[in-house]
């Protein structure tokens, strides 16, 4: 590695856990109705929303409540987003006269933006107008990101709150994870971004003529280049802030006029994890505890900088296959060395590597490299972090949701080691409890299995493969593993556009989302409901370094007995052939 | 035709989430 990765990696990980903090309690502030910087421009219309809506934000819901309210926002949100692809054919900010959108396809991205996984089986500026691009995938980006934060917000409260069944009031979470929280940090990074050269503008198309005549397979002479542009900022601030993910452009944050600069470059891959880090800090200010915050903020970072580490390494590798051909490999003032396939010069292998393992541990997707092209070994590990359930930072809200899955789990399992009632925050972990995330755990993980199962078994699964044998595998498990986790990231050798897989990957999306938040809700309504158990010298002390370990190892126990065997058929084996 | 089978299986699945609030109601035995 040169000084200069060092440089690279180290900037980014001090810039991060420099805004944890005060980010963190920002949010705390938000969420529990207390006075900020915000409220004397933001506070006049939030109240108009909750006057026009006729919510009154003092009335709290139970966990049922609550629940019900989500699915019934989300369920309006894909019809809202449906209608639209599909009519989107109206002359109606649409430059380029884009046609509707198929069924299949609609019903696909629908979900998908809706879910917060932002999963593309289309090219946006071929696919997409300006107006489906703002008003639905650009405003999902925004409340399905909120959505999330709303459901970890009432586990918090559960935790926090004893002997009543009250979280809080969804439309509120909301509303206000939406107005002070996400589009004030998206207006910020959308400017910063333009500054750089992201495009924003309602303009059609524009035709250059190329620099230098270029021949097609047909023998036609090529001069000149039609150049997409659009809305492009606006989308890419809130894709990369919301841990949505979804590209304006086709190659997503690879593309010069979506992430031009190596400063926008750090923008956008500090913004991945902006927001799921805070989180933890949030956390543990609303239970009354900043240090059980931190304690889960140390099991991620552990799990986050090994991932890191190796996928850095295994990039910097030289090909063997183009060894054997006798192509250097090795970093000189010409190349950055290591495995450029698929990769922007601008970023090279360690740029590409940061953004590969920050995108896959936040439920993010978004990409700056093609990850098909990534070495074996760090597609592995791509797939790896989302298949721990995207818990490693994971998605806004609900990446710590999920941590706090594996909490409760780690807590019971150490109880029973020890011979004690497995307690978290005073409050017991009882089979009820348990019950409840385990689902949260293992619904993602059977939906990826039979997934995977089911396209590999089918010819019309097997079909849409780029590259056969294991790295065709790989493409498949890593599409389900992507769906299933609302990360929506993909092995771009997969052409997943056709019924098959629009429905397939829709469905893994709806069931990796809402059946793994209506057990999180349930949670919170079973432990608001019981009294807080006092401290006492049986309780397992959840926020020492050895606590932080046992969860590390839990996440990591469960995610290798999950997926060892299917990660075995694809990326290692992959690995192996690459050596051999 | 396309379209009704599309939304029939959202709407469906949806359906069938609300119904996993009560399963998971009496899992957690919270009323």
């Amino acid at each position: 590695m040169l000084p200069v990765h060092w440089l690279q990696l180290g900037l980014y990980l001090v810039l991060l856990l420099l805004t944890i903090k005060p980010l963190g309690a920002y949010m705390a502030r938000v969420y529990q109705g207390e006075s900020t910087a915000l409220d004397r421009i933001v506070g006049p219309l939030e109240r108009w929303l909750y006057r026009l809506a006729g919510i009154n934000p003092d009335k709290e819901m139970d966990w049922k409540t609550y629940a019900s309210a989500v699915l019934l926002f989300n369920l309006a949100g894909f019809l809202l987003a449906y209608v639209f692809q599909r009519s989107q054919s109206l002359p109606l900010l649409n430059p380029q006269h884009l046609g509707s959108v198929r069924p299949d396809l609609a019903f696909n991205t629908a979900i998908s933006f809706v879910t917060n996984t932002n999963w593309q089986s289309y090219a946006g500026e071929t696919t997409m107008s300006y107006l489906t691009q703002m008003l639905v995938l650009t405003v999902q980006n925004f409340v399905s990101a909120a959505t999330g934060m709303a459901v970890l917000m009432a586990l918090i409260r559960g935790l926090a709150r004893h002997t009543t069944k009250w979280l809080g009031n969804y439309w509120v979470d909301m509303v206000r994870g939406t107005l002070y929280i996400l589009v004030p940090l998206a207006l910020v990074v959308s400017l910063l971004l333009v500054s750089q050269g992201v495009v924003q503008t309602l303009g059609p198309a524009t035709t250059v003529k190329l620099v230098q005549t270029m021949t097609n397979g047909s023998g036609e002479v090529i001069n000149q280049q039609t150049l997409a542009l659009g809305p492009a900022a606006s989308q890419v601030a809130i894709k990369q802030l919301g841990t949505n993910g979804g590209g304006f452009f086709n190659a997503n944050s690879a593309h010069p006029f979506e992430n031009p600069t190596p400063l926008s470059n750090l923008i956008e891959s500090l913004s991945i994890l902006l927001i799921p880090a805070a989180l933890c800090y949030t956390f543990g200010r609303m239970v009354g505890d900043t240090r059980q915050g931190w304690a889960i903020l140390s099991a991620m970072l552990i799990l986050f900088v090994t991932a890191l580490s190796v996928t850095v390494w295994s990039e910097l590798q030289p090909n063997a296959a183009l060894v054997a051909e006798g192509v250097s490999q090795i970093a000189s003032p010409v190349q950055p060395g290591g495995n450029m396939e698929g990769k922007e010069v601008r970023f090279g292998p360690v740029g590409s590597a940061l953004w590969a393992t920050a995108t896959t541990a936040a439920s993010n997707g978004s990409v700056n490299a093609m990850h098909d092209s990534f070495m074996p070994l760090a597609g592995l590990i791509a797939m790896w972090q989302m298949q721990l359930g995207e818990v490693v930072f994971g998605g806004a809200g609900s990446g710590l949701y999920g941590m706090l899955a594996f909490v409760f789990v780690a807590v019971f399992v150490a109880g029973l080691m020890v011979g004690r009632t497995p307690e978290y925050l005073g409050k017991k972990i009882s089979a009820a409890q348990m019950k409840m995330a385990t689902l949260v755990i293992l619904i993602p993980s059977l939906t990826i299995l039979i997934g995977t199962g089911l396209a590999v078994a089918l010819p019309i699964g097997r079909a849409a493969v780029g590259n056969p044998g294991p790295h065709g595998f790989s493409e498949i498990l890593y599409a389900f593993t992507s769906a299933a986790n609302n990360n929506g990231s993909a092995f771009a050798g997969l052409s997943p556009n056709n019924v098959f897989y629009n429905t397939a990957l829709g469905l893994t999306m709806l069931l990796g989302r809402y059946w793994c938040m209506i057990p999180t809700l349930a949670l919170a309504g079973s432990f608001a409901h019981m009294k807080r158990i006092p401290t006492s010298s049986g309780t397992l002390p959840t926020h020492t370094p050895l606590f932080v370990g046992w969860l590390v190892a839990v996440v990591v126990i469960l995610g290798a007995l999950s997926f060892l065997p299917a990660l075995a058929l694809g990326p290692i084996v992959e690995h192996l052939m690459l050596l051999h | 035709m396309q379209d009704l089978i599309f939304l029939a299986i959202a709407g469906a699945f949806f359906a069938l989430t609300l119904g996993i609030i009560e399963l998971c109601e009496r899992l957690t035995e919270v009323g």
